[in-house]
């Protein structure tokens, strides 16, 4: 807010930042990757709220995300990790640094625990529509995932 | 013609085609609530309030359906393919003069506030198009944001972002 609207003399001017969370959602969904990277880096305000969405979004939210982003991106950030969300298929892609080297499973192991995410909620994605997932450059069938997810289950 | 009066949060009437208001899904809950289509009800004396909508912004809202008469009205939830989704001229050219002060911002609430989708669908689109292929200085800058990020803040989410890149 500048000088003058916080003496109230110009009413302050209503921003991107204040807009309603559907309405932000909607906006969200139609931005790549880079641009929402861009986006959150604007303002604490923004990063905040986009970072919540992950956190706070119901399943509803997500198939929303996962049906109306067809041949997009979406990275939902969570404190640690991206959780990228396509159409054509889901993608949770852990920070490259840190999954170099770890087999399948590790990676989704530590994506569920560094996001936070829980088993549920990963289901919930692969049921969604007959999506793949992608670990890095590693493309893999749902099949797969589900049998990995099974086996972490198993173990929990 | 059937009018019907929707009075804005400062109390402006403006009335309105009764065809034009299918295009809301609130406003068209509220006509089939309030029995304003039925022959016997005298539906110019029944104005529907709208609190949440101010008059400039309502005004701004009925131009746009005026032009969009007749087009078919979405439904269920936002699910279009969103990378096919392309502001037509009329719209961008609508959207254009306001797209960074509060007016346009105000247009989008109100169209998602009367559940008019197309509205929604063309107004989030047209913002969105804004921070395309931006930095976030960029996207700062045209919309007047002020930088609260110290210089070290910036590197740090530079950095954590780098990944992507």
């Amino acid at each position: 807010m500048n000088f003058l609207a916080r003496l109230g003399f110009v009413k302050p001017r209503k921003r991107y930042e204040e807009l309603p969370d559907y309405v932000l959602r909607i906006i969200i969904s139609y931005l790549n990757r880079e641009t929402l990277l861009s986006l959150m880096a604007t303002s604490n305000v923004m990063r905040k709220r986009i970072q919540s969405f992950r956190i706070t979004t119901p399943p509803r939210i997500i198939r929303h995300f996962t049906v109306s982003i067809r041949q997009r991106d979406l990275i939902l950030l969570t404190e640690r990790k991206l959780v990228i969300l396509r159409t054509s298929f889901i993608c949770l892609v852990g920070n490259p640094k840190h999954i170099k080297g770890d087999s399948i499973q590790e990676i989704i192991e530590k994506i569920m625990r560094n996001s936070k995410m829980d088993l549920e909620n990963v289901r919930f994605l692969c049921d969604t529509k007959p999506f793949r997932f992608q670990f890095g450059t590693e493309e893999v069938d749902r099949k797969r995932i589900l049998m990995i997810l099974e086996s972490i289950c198993g173990n929990c | 013609m059937v009018l019907i009066t929707l009075v804005s949060s400062d109390e402006q009437n403006f009335p309105v085609e009764r065809e034009l208001l299918k295009q809301s899904g609130t406003i068209e809950t509220l006509i089939v609530n309030m029995n304003l289509d039925d022959e016997d009800t005298d539906a110019a004396a029944m104005p529907i309030p709208l609190p949440n909508v101010k008059g400039d912004v309502l005004e701004k809202v009925i131009q746009w359906m005026e032009h969009h008469k007749g087009d078919p009205v979405k439904e269920g939830d936002n699910e279009d393919n969103n990378a096919e989704i392309v502001v037509p001229q009329w719209d961008d050219d609508f959207f254009k003069p306001a797209m960074y002060g509060s007016k346009h911002l105000e247009l989008t609430v109100a169209a998602s506030y009367l559940d008019i989708k197309n509205l929604l669908t063309l107004s989030c689109k047209a913002i969105s198009n804004t921070f395309k292929g931006k930095t976030g200085p960029q996207i700062r800058e045209e919309w007047g944001v002020p930088n609260e990020f110290t210089p070290e803040e910036e590197e740090a989410i530079r950095k954590e972002n780098e990944w992507s890149e």
